[in-house]
């Protein structure tokens, strides 16, 4: 009897709060009103969306998408574009660096969520206020590489949920993009101060930088087939609103892509011990134990300038030399651009307190990740670091800066007709310190050419080239070019020859159409909508 | 051992010395039966005699058996559900250091795979009947003595064989006892125990197993791989990388310091390890008390060559059952289980895909020395990985189950009893991740010295995670078992349970540690410090209960119910019903067939049943905000939160419908029986993503719908044989065979889809993939009539026009018809004893099943890039000079993964367990004052037939074969009892 109601009463203490059991609260997630009444959930939701402009994993993804490098491993699905054989099923493929369509609508819907939420949230209106320029600035950047990478976009402000309508969503015109991010920029320049109290968090000038570029991108030839010179004149206007905002050119054109606080860096990609960067790992010289993914092409290489200010090959799958140049074939790393040597390690080159060994069976070209190019990049590389996979590396990565800011106003000027201007800024960047160039003193076509040429250097590496040839419609040259690497063998005297390879197959020659002016929007997302998304022509 | 007077109702049982009390008529021809559950009872004459020396043999039928169910046990004759049961003697067979690998081929419908060998994650997956959803997980619910457990540390395949007393699987609606997660079965595991009135015994066995990888993978030696390279950039117009002269080397070897030969997989994989397996048992009881105690070892050596890896493992378990008196019972349970595993830095997977991308052009190891070479990838040596030299990960893990039990019968209702259960699981895990540095070597040959070059690890670094979880699960249920008139018997309770789980984890780390000589968190720079933790709760409320009719065995009426609640589901969503019914008519005890002598047994039986699965994420109703890495600004990370799915209000469980129709029968004086089995199951309301049908642009992150409908059909059947044909011979002889198909009655599909590309109508998990029909050849490319992809040049894999457009795009992806689940498996195992000797042969095979080879054995251009390819896509590659090669060109753009081109039939046949065994006689024993002893040889995956041997790669091993071959087993052992 006694252990009867023993039981009794163990099994009332046992189960006393039975009706309450199944209401368990998540202990890893915060509720949805919660995020919007408490101010610094909803900063941490503000935070989260700066991924939407990049990651941690695909910030530097985009260089490998252009002639100045060669990317051995297939990362992020490079060779579909390397050549050219993209398709609307193989671009899905492609890294979220490129194909930028899933991340970027899935940071639109975030947005869209906030600005749902936010009128109706009891935060600080001072707050909110910033909070809400920040959310513009991300949109737009996020709208940016939307349309760069394939044209006009669906503009989508519902924030969706499971069973609503998207039946009617289509692609919205090319003016009617641009209109709305510069709309979102302005907005964001009237209410956040030029430079934010956070660094690199949105701020005027970042927003001024990203306008400068997207009118740039609007103005340039591929979307602005009549040359509408309006177009020139916003672009020239929104590049030069920067030019008194305290902004200097840097001073060493090696170290200030290590400097976080570099004097012409805009905006920046920032990383920290606890989120780092591994980009020295991932670019360094095989024989460190860098793993190489990213290595300078021969092409690169053959366009930094002599001294002297000529361009010492004019055909790189050739090696045609220009007898104009004092280059020489066979000492062909003398007498060349000082950004040269700041950007790449070549063969004889000095990494820290040894020299780099490209040639067959040196030191940098044996193990299985080295460099078929002959070349390693430089550029972003934290020497002092040393190149360890296991090291947490804090270097920025530069998405706006001075130098550019120069060269879109150039361009500009030049296409509104003011050559001098257009020299005068291009000539800024040469003979920035330590560089050093001669200036430029063409005109017409070739003065072009020069600003184009410019581009490719200074910014070489720095996710531009894709874009830039693209705009310019120039991509069926430049991407019917192979791209090529160097052998180098060793003499038994010292001296090393310099065998020029192929590394690129024949479709890249062949099978270039205009099509591949613009990404296709994935096949997935065409089927998805019911063709009510409409593909890009030519795919 | 029971005793009772033949034609009466008299009767008593031994005691622990084996005597007994028992009034007899006077009448001389008295007859005593002896007998004893699972043995045949043994009718001996009593008169005049007061010695009875009884050896019963055990039960031929097993119709007498007592069969674990859920909640309760039944006999055998009464059971209306298909259930497959397994007992002590045949789960102990196998040598394997994994449980669960070591039934394959025992249980009739239950698949069993051992997808990779790496000791202590074999990663075998157990699946009832086939498959039947989409994306939840399709593993069957585990019950150990009653209580429902599913730690990840390995709760059944980790036990200790030796502790098992039986298991049964419960395959049909007889599971809709356990509701909402029996949807894909439930195995039911019952621990061994002691038995009252016995004297105390002890067991031992001792095991000792060599192992090693049933095959090494068939790389490219060098020269097929350098000759591919070649050939690859020749067909694209690039420089070869390699010349002839360099090529020839290669292939006579006469320069092995320059020009090797290497073997990755054998520079890391050992050919032979050992491992160890041992059990202590005590067991006994007096009249009140019983008792089982038992402690169990395994040792598993490294796979690798000097690996500092192993895999230990300590149990023990004390199970004790006391009678408090006439009308209560009490039981009290522990077990306690320790595992210390040291592995690899990279997982087995890691390894893999090291040796895999390794060259077999460069060394392992410098020649002459033991210098690891400088390979690139970060100068990581997958040798310091797995010898230590790198670090390791050292994983402490250890289990408590508490539990106890109340029976107690209520003295004024005859019948009636009241069970309460209560169990108290505590799971935990201390992971340490420590990363050592090492170093890798260049040769300078002119100088004959070696440059040590630091690996890839910069600076010692330690990570730690801690996890701990507990497992709470109380129940309560009224029983009442009654047989009136002597034939209508009553078997009925009904029940209450609750389950909550809580868990914490916390993570540390820190870096530039002075030395490895400390691999303490205090020991490390605090500057470099992280951490972080967070928890987790679950719930479950259910309310369930049984009544089983049955008239004189022969016709069976049996109901089930379960009202169950899940804390996954909102509110009104919350609780499901999940009935079940079945039936059973033994026409065998019909009058009518008394005369068909041939026949012993003849049941039909048939069910109904409703069950549940409720396994997806939790609170996928609620719009939460889950926390994210967020950015950096200043140079500080600022942390974020972000949409976790967009909420779906009305989630709930998924539904399966279960029919089942059986046969048992016997024949033959029992000496053959059969079971068959045909069933059902539709499943409907099934958790998945409309990730086909929602486009991205909508920027949702999906939650689990209620939108899946499934079908699951197959047959099972199970036959056996066994005979005496003499006093010191006897066998047994059994087979099994499954065929199981499932079908998707409705998915989401994208919108625009190819009639052939639907996933309706074919099986879950049919590959979307493009049909290669061989190899495309000049003509083909200059052919513009043949449809081809952007780039295509000759020797690409030729690719079907499904749809016939001239083009060849995603459109002409073509749903597979089958999977890597299989749709026939079958078993074979053969029992033979003579005399003393015994002989033991367990064979799996599984039929109508591919497998994809992962892309990097065949595609050296992946994002890692460089690495070696299978010997097999070498031999007869397409190049100009060999225009019909079968093999397409290497390094193409396309890529060849998305094409049935790596579709390997993953069929197979499978010598699985054998053993061979001598019990010592028992004169011989006794002499030496034990009570039994045997000493066996036996082994697992001892042979296979199948296809995929010119891979070098085990039909079973996950990941498209990237992961460790399952290993064999060669094992001696040795069994005493005293």
């Amino acid at each position: 009897m006694k252990t009867i109601i023993f039981t009794g009463l163990l099994s009332l203490v046992l189960f006393s709060s039975c009706h309450k059991t199944l209401d368990i609260n998540p202990t890893d997630r915060y509720p949805d009103p919660l995020v919007w009444q408490d101010e610094n959930l909803l900063k941490m939701f503000v935070n989260q969306q700066y991924n939407g402009i990049n990651t941690i994993d695909n910030f530097y993804e985009i260089m490998y998408f252009s002639d100045d490098n060669f990317c051995k491993y297939n990362r992020g699905g490079v060779n579909i574009v390397r050549d050219n054989i993209l398709t609307p099923d193989n671009v899905s493929s492609l890294t979220s660096a490129l194909n930028v369509w899933d991340i970027s609508y899935s940071t639109i819907h975030n947005i869209n969520l906030y600005f749902q939420n936010i009128s109706a949230s009891t935060v600080d209106e001072s707050v909110k206020e910033d909070l809400t320029a920040e959310m513009k600035f991300v949109r737009a950047y996020v709208y940016a590489k939307l349309i760069w990478s394939y044209g006009s976009v669906p503009i989508i402000e519902d924030a969706y949920e499971i069973n609503s309508d998207w039946s009617q969503v289509k692609r919205n015109s090319w003016d009617e993009c641009v209109a709305y991010i510069v709309k979102d920029l302005d907005e964001v320049i009237a209410s956040l101060p030029s430079r934010p109290a956070i660094r690199n968090r949105a701020g005027g000038d970042a927003a001024r930088a990203l306008k400068s570029r997207v009118l740039l991108y609007d103005a340039s030839l591929l979307n602005n087939p009549d040359n509408d010179s309006d177009k020139w004149q916003k672009a020239s206007d929104a590049a030069e609103d920067l030019f008194d905002k305290g902004y200097t050119l840097a001073p060493d054109y090696q170290k200030m892509f290590i400097d976080v606080n570099c004097s012409e860096f805009i905006f920046s990609k920032e990383f920290s011990e606890t989120y780092p960067s591994y980009l020295t790992f991932y670019l360094g010289t095989a024989g460190d134990g860098g793993r190489a993914w990213v290595t300078p092409s021969v092409n690169i290489v053959d366009a930094y300038e002599t001294t002297d200010g000529e361009i010492p090959v004019t055909n790189s799958e050739l090696g045609t030399v220009n007898p104009a140049s004092i280059y020489n074939p066979n000492d062909p790393y003398a007498n060349r651009d000082p950004r040269f040597y700041a950007s790449i390690y070549y063969n004889g080159s000095t990494f820290v307190n040894r020299q780099i060994e490209t040639f067959v069976g040196g030191y940098d070209a044996t193990n299985q990740d080295a460099t078929i190019t002959g070349y390693y990049i430089r550029k972003f590389i934290e020497e002092a670091q040393g190149i360890v996979g296991t090291k947490n590396y804090t270097a920025p990565f530069p998405l706006f800066r001075l130098s550019e800011m120069y060269l879109n106003y150039a361009e500009a000027q030049y296409h509104l007709g003011n050559e001098d201007k257009a020299r005068e800024y291009v000539n800024k960047i040469r003979s920035r310190a330590g560089v050093n160039m001669p200036p430029i003193t063409e005109g017409g076509t070739e003065l072009l050419d020069r600003i184009y040429h410019e581009r490719q250097i200074e910014l070489a590496f720095e996710g531009h080239r894709y874009f830039d040839v693209r705009r310019w419609k120039i991509a069926d040259e430049i991407e019917t070019t192979h791209i090529m690497g160097h052998e180098i063998t060793k003499n038994p005297n010292g001296t090393f020859t310099y065998n020029r390879i192929k590394l690129t197959q024949d479709s890249r020659k062949n099978d270039w159409t205009d099509a591949f002016y613009r990404l296709p929007i994935p096949f997935s997302e065409i089927q998805k909508s019911n063709n009510s998304l409409v593909q890009n022509a030519g795919y | 051992m029971s005793v009772t007077v033949k034609g009466t109702q008299a009767g008593t049982t031994t005691n622990a010395d084996g005597q007994f009390q028992i009034s007899v008529p006077s009448t001389s021809n008295v007859e005593l039966v002896f007998s004893f559950v699972g043995y045949e009872p043994k009718t001996i004459k009593a008169a005049g005699q007061t010695k009875f020396e009884v050896v019963l043999e055990p039960s031929v039928t097993g119709l007498e058996d007592i069969v674990v169910v859920g909640y309760g046990t039944q006999k055998k004759e009464v059971v209306t559900g298909a259930i497959t049961t397994i007992k002590a003697k045949d789960i102990g067979l196998s040598p394997s250091g994994n449980m669960a690998a070591g039934l394959a081929g025992r249980l009739s419908g239950v698949i069993i795979n051992t997808r990779s060998g790496e000791p202590g994650s074999e990663n075998t997956t157990i699946r009832v009947r086939g498959q039947s959803s989409f994306v939840g997980p399709n593993d069957p619910l585990i019950v150990i003595d009653g209580i429902p457990r599913d730690e990840d540390g390995g709760i059944l395949t980790r036990l200790d064989p030796q502790d098992i007393e039986s298991m049964t699987v419960l395959k049909d609606a007889s599971a809709a006892i356990y509701g909402a997660r029996a949807a894909n079965g439930v195995i039911l595991v019952t621990t061994k125990r002691g038995i009252a009135g016995k004297k105390p015994t002890i067991g031992l066995s001792y095991n000792h197993a060599f192992s090693q990888p049933t095959r090494l993978e068939r790389m490219a030696d060098s020269y097929s791989y350098a000759r591919a390279q070649n050939l690859a950039n020749e067909i694209r117009g690039l420089t070869a990388p390699w010349t002839d002269e360099e090529l020839q080397k290669f292939k006579d070897g006469s320069d092995p310091v320059h020009y090797p030969n290497t073997s990755w997989f054998k520079a890391v994989q050992k050919t032979w390890t050992q491992q160890d397996k041992a059990n202590v048992q005590l067991s006994g009881g007096s009249d009140k008390i019983a008792y089982l105690v038992s402690g169990g070892l395994l040792k598993q050596g490294t796979p690798y060559n000097n690996g500092a890896m192993k895999n230990d493992m300590y149990n023990i378990r004390s199970n004790i059952d006391a009678k408090i008196n006439d009308y209560i019972k009490v039981t009290f349970d522990l077990f306690g289980k320790k595992t210390n595993r040291i592995s690899s830095p990279l997982s087995s997977l890691g390894v893999f895909s090291w040796v895999g991308l390794s060259a077999p052009t460069v060394h392992a190891v410098w020649p002459g020395t033991d210098y690891p070479t400088n390979r690139g990838w970060g100068n990581l040596s997958v040798l310091a990985s797995v010898t230590g030299e790198a670090g390791a990960v050292t994983t402490t893990a250890w289990s408590q189950n508490g539990q106890s039990t109340v029976d107690i019968k209520i003295p004024w209702v005859e019948g009636l009893s009241v069970k309460g259960s209560f169990a108290y699981d505590y799971f935990g895990q201390l992971t340490k991740n420590f990363q050592d540095v090492y170093y890798v070597y260049d040769y300078d040959e002119p100088n004959n010295t070696y440059k040590k070059i630091k690996g890839h690890v910069g600076a010692p670094q330690l990570y730690t995670e801690e996890k701990r979880t507990e497992f709470i699960t109380g129940n309560a249920r009224l029983n009442y078992l009654r047989t009136f008139r002597e034939v209508h018997t009553v078997d009925a309770f009904v029940g209450f349970e609750q389950n909550q789980t809580n868990g914490t984890f916390m993570t540390g780390f820190r870096s530039n540690f002075p030395t490895g000589a400390l691999q303490e968190l205090n020991a490390g720079d605090a500057n470099t410090q992280t951490n972080t933790g967070g928890s987790v709760k679950t719930a479950r409320q259910n309310y369930f209960g049984r009544a089983l009719y049955s008239y004189a065995n022969k016709y069976m009426l049996q109901f089930q119910f379960r009202y169950d609640g899940s804390q996954n589901f909102p509110k009104g969503n919350r609780f499901g019903f999940f009935p079940g019914i079945s039936g059973g008519w033994t026409l065998s005890q019909e009058n009518f067939m008394s005369s068909v002598h041939w026949l012993n047994n003849f049941k039909l039986r048939g069910s109904w049943g409703k069950m549940g699965n409720d396994a997806v994420a939790a609170f996928q109703y609620l719009t939460m905000y889950g926390l994210t890495s967020g950015a950096v600004f200043n140079g500080t990370q600022y942390q974020g939160i972000a949409q976790s799915t967009v909420p779906n209000p009305n989630i709930t469980w998924e539904t399966a419908e279960t029919a089942d129709i059986g046969i048992d029968a016997a024949f033959l004086n029992n000496r053959l029986t059969l079971e068959f089995d045909w069933f059902k199951t539709n499943r409907s309301g099934i958790l998945a993503r409309r990730q086909a049908s929602i486009p991205s642009f909508t920027g949702l992150t999906l939650p689990s719908e209620n939108i899946g409908k499934t079908v699951n059909k197959g047959v099972e059947l199970m036959l056996g044989f066994r005979d005496k044909p003499s006093k010191n011979f006897s066998y047994n002889v059994s087979g099994n065979a499954t065929f199981v198909r499932n079908k998707i009655v409705y998915m989401d599909e994208t919108p625009m889809a190819e009639a052939y590309q639907k996933q309706e109508g074919k099986p879950i998990g049919a590959a979307l993939r493009y049909e290669a029909i061989g190899i495309y050849s000049e003509a083909d490319i200059a052919d513009t009539k043949v449809a081809k992809r952007p780039g295509t040049i000759a020797g690409d894999i030729k690719i079907l026009d499904a749809n016939g457009d001239g083009v060849i795009n995603s459109l002409d992806r073509v749903r597979q018809r089958l999977t890597n689940i299989p749709e026939i498996t079958y078993g074979l195992n053969i029992y033979l004893s003579w005399k003393q000797f015994d002989v033991m042969l367990g064979c799996q095979g599984q039929g109508r099943v591919v497998f994809y080879l992962r892309d990097d054995w065949v595609n050296p251009a992946t994002s890692n890039g460089g690495g070696n390819i299978l010997q097999w896509w070498t031999d007869d590659t397409y190049s100009t000079d060999n225009p019909n090669g079968t093999k397409p060109r290497l390094g193409t753009s396309n890529g060849i993964g998305g094409t049935t081109f790596t579709q390997v039939n993953a069929a197979f046949f499978k010598l699985k367990n054998a053993e061979i065994g001598y019990n010592l006689s028992d004169r011989a024993v006794r002499k030496v004052g034990l009570e039994r002893a045997r000493i066996y040889l036996s082994g697992t995956n001892l042979f296979s037939f199948d296809k995929t041997r010119v891979f070098g790669i085990d039909p079973e091993v996950a990941n498209g074969g990237w992961d460790l071959n399952p290993l064999r087993l060669i094992n001696i052992g040795a069994n005493v009892s005293f």
